[in-house]
């Protein structure tokens, strides 16, 4: 299948994804901080990045912008994935350049599917 | 007036004191004037009688006269006999004289001598006529008699022309006399009238003015507004009254402010605590149904069955947590009402699908029928069906037999109107207020946090509606919702709109009149500008979002005003340096101090035009420090 790498500084939901995306079959990579998130992207060149946007030292946004800045990683597919889901955050984040956007929480039942959609 | 150091009471006592006085006043300048009028007509009855006398004394001297030559013509006994007894009569006619003119002594005098001595002729001539001297009684006659007569006509006529003369200027004098007492009492009663309005204007206006600044005060304190003073100049009872309305309105501001402040920070802190729980209910509930799926391996049953108490149990938490959440969300303004065209059959449908299971398993029947229900409503779809979901669950949880009924009708005006009636234990009418307030139930009832029905009703009123209850102990609760059957209609031009690019600029127009975005944007036409129209209770949310370049401000709105709304602009870093034009039919000086320009409703293009280039210019100054 395919392999993904997980940015979540929360362990509770890194666990969970990983958990579920490894029962799905996937290969996954995880990091917990964006400047961590940028490294294993430029390493393992994941088929999809699954990128929190509130990390605690340069936050989601900054991460996409570098991962996008390098011709290594320039197109990978990376989706935002939050908990502050507001009005208008999927519209910002599209336009910020991410593939995908996923709100926190997560639904146990469908994330696999979800994910596998981002895949294809 | 005002600022005489007396009660009023005196005040007033002293202008009634006055108008009386003047009423005095009035009422004796007219008597004195009467009473000379009438000594006037007397003098004048006096003139008259005087001139009757002169005359009747000149007639009887011409009757004694005649009287005299008659019998000389003839001298018999009888005519002698008839002119003596003229000439008797004479006596009542000098004492006439002199009781009617008492004041004309000297002339009266003269004259009594002339007729004294012209009696004497007379009788003298009949002496001799009545010896048989008739010449010699001619000769007399001619002689003294005639020369006598003259003189005492002549006297006579000088009392009767002194009189004339006399009755002329009196007649004179009285008309002069009648006219400058009509002029003296029409100037003074015009005065009396002038001055008792100009002193009671004065006073009046020194109490009803300040009554009116004070009421005018008051209503704005009723509305909320703490902000100023009501500056009465009196020293009477109205100043200590304003004074102590001074200070009820500051005591009140400070009170006010506090339970705000109060209120924000419960806000506040329930909104980040629910925030807060989420996460870990998040991984809770996550990894609950994970291993329900079996993403470590199988389970047993009993393994199955407890963990769906942790998830029965995890869920009915983030259900509360999300109600305080929701809750907060209203109050801070962040909520936003997104209209859309949806059947509300559909809807009834689905919500009552979801509490079949719930309502089977209680052996309450579930059902649903439509009146005359619209058959298409554009309101929040998501909002909407909270508030059914919340009606029909409370109805559920609160009835253990018999049935639950949902009813969508057109209402009144032909609106959305959904009523949920249960057979439960009903509520008393004294609790119909409490079951809409925060955390508050009916005592003694099943658990729930009690927040359902406030935010049902809250978020009913955000889209223009309300939730009402009645109910009857015993036979159950009936829950009405209405709502507008299209809530664009108040907003046309309230789409969402995308934040402001490029060298566009935004401007949010906050107005609960739905003419006025279109407006702005008319007059904006020539300028770079996009208007965008939230509905109010939106607006904060909307200014967070769409971060517009300037706001204008409707101060006067039902629910949250103006001035609240300007509070939570100032209070969030995201909109805290967003430009606030007040617009508004109050003064600018009754608009809220802390926004950067006031403009008067009805608006005109030039000002708008000239305030937006005035606060271009600040940015760009402050922007050069």
């Amino acid at each position: 299948m395919a392999k993904i790498l997980v940015v979540d500084d929360t362990p509770a939901n890194r666990v969970l994804v990983e958990k579920l995306l490894k029962m799905a079959g996937h290969t996954v990579v995880v990091a917990e901080t964006g400047l961590g998130a940028v490294a294993a992207a430029n390493e393992q060149h994941p088929d999809l990045v699954l990128l929190d946007l509130g990390l605690p030292d340069i936050d989601g946004w900054e991460a996409l912008r570098q991962i996008r800045a390098s011709p290594e990683t320039g197109t990978l597919r990376v989706v935002a994935f939050t908990a502050h889901a507001m009005v208008g955050d999927k519209e910002k984040a599209m336009a910020a350049g991410f593939d995908g956007y996923m709100s926190k929480p997560i639904d146990v039942g469908t994330f696999a599917q979800t994910v596998g959609g981002f895949l294809s | 007036m005002a600022r005489i150091p007396v009660p009023i009471r005196t005040k007033l006592a002293a202008l009634l004191g006055l108008l009386v006085a003047l009423l005095l006043i009035v009422g004796l300048v007219g008597i004195t004037l009467l009473r000379d009028a009438n000594a006037r007509a007397d003098h004048l009855t006096e003139l008259q009688r005087k001139t009757a006398a002169y005359r009747d004394l000149r007639q009887s001297t011409s009757d004694q006269l005649s009287a005299v030559a008659s019998a000389l013509t003839s001298p018999s006994a009888g005519q002698l006999d008839t002119a003596a007894r003229q000439l008797n009569l004479a006596r009542f006619d000098a004492e006439r004289l002199e009781f009617v003119a008492a004041d004309e002594r000297e002339l009266v005098e003269l004259v009594r001598q002339a007729h004294a001595e012209f009696i004497g002729g007379l009788q003298a001539v009949l002496d001799l006529a009545r010896a048989g001297r008739s010449d010699d009684a001619r000769a007399r006659y001619g002689t003294t008699a005639r020369p006598l007569a003259d003189r005492l006509d002549r006297r006579t006529n000088q009392l009767v022309h002194k009189a004339a003369a006399e009755t002329l200027d009196a007649v004179e004098a009285s008309r002069v006399a009648s006219e400058r007492s009509q002029a003296a009492i029409i100037g003074f009663a015009i005065g009396s009238v002038l001055v008792a309005l100009v002193l009671g204007a004065a006073l009046s206006l020194s109490i009803i003015s300040p009554v009116r600044a004070m009421d005018r005060r008051l209503a704005e304190i009723a509305a909320g507004d703490f902000a100023r003073h009501v500056s009465v100049v009196n020293r009477d009872e109205l100043g200590a009254l304003a004074a102590h309305l001074n200070e009820m309105n500051d005591e009140l501001g400070r009170l006010y402010g506090e339970v705000e402040a109060a209120n924000r920070n419960k806000t506040a802190f329930l909104a980040s605590v629910s925030h807060e729980l989420r996460t870990p209910m998040n991984a809770i509930l996550g990894f609950t149904e994970a291993l329900l799926a079996g993403i470590d391996g199988p389970l047993n049953d009993e393994q199955k069955a407890s963990l769906g108490w942790v998830q029965r149990g995890g869920k009915d938490l983030l259900d509360l947590i999300n109600e305080v959440l929701d809750l907060s969300k209203i109050e801070a303004g962040k909520i936003v009402i997104a209209p859309e065209p949806f059947d509300p059959r559909e809807l009834l449908e689905t919500v009552i699908a979801q509490h079949r299971s719930l309502a089977t398993g209680k052996g309450v029947r579930l059902s649903w029928r439509e009146e005359g229900m619209p058959e298409q409503v554009v309101l929040d779809r998501g909002r909407t069906r909270q508030v059914l979901v919340n009606l029909v669950g409370n109805a559920l949880k609160f009835t253990e037999q018999g049935e639950v009924e949902v009813i969508g009708s057109g209402g009144s005006d032909d609106d959305l109107c959904i009523e949920v009636r249960d057979t439960g234990s009903g509520i008393p009418a004294e609790q119909f207020d409490a079951i809409f307030e925060e955390f508050r139930q009916i005592e003694g009832t099943v658990g729930g946090t009690g927040l359902g029905l406030p935010i049902s009703r809250r978020l009913a009123r955000l889209m223009g509606g309300d939730v009402t209850v009645r109910s009857t102990i015993g036979s159950g609760s009936t829950f009405r919702v209405d709502l507008p059957r299209d809530i664009r209609g108040a907003a046309a031009s309230r789409a969402v709109v995308a934040p402001a690019t490029g060298g566009e600029r935004l401007l949010l127009a906050v107005d609960d009149d739905p003419s006025v975005g279109p407006l702005l944007e008319k007059m904006l036409s020539e300028r770079a500008y996009r208007v965008a129209a939230p509905l109010p209770a939106n607006a904060v949310a909307e200014a967070r979002r769409l971060r517009p370049n300037v706001i204008t401000l409707d101060i006067i709105m039902p629910g949250r005003g103006g001035q609240d709304i300007l509070r939570d602009l100032r209070s969030d870093p995201v909109t805290r340096d967003i430009p606030v034009i007040t617009l508004s039919v109050v003064d600018a000086a009754d608009a809220p101090t802390d926004a950067n320009a006031h403009l008067m409703k009805p608006l005109k293009k030039k000002d708008l035009l000239r305030t937006l280039d005035d606060l271009d210019r600040e940015r760009v100054g402050a922007g050069n420090r």
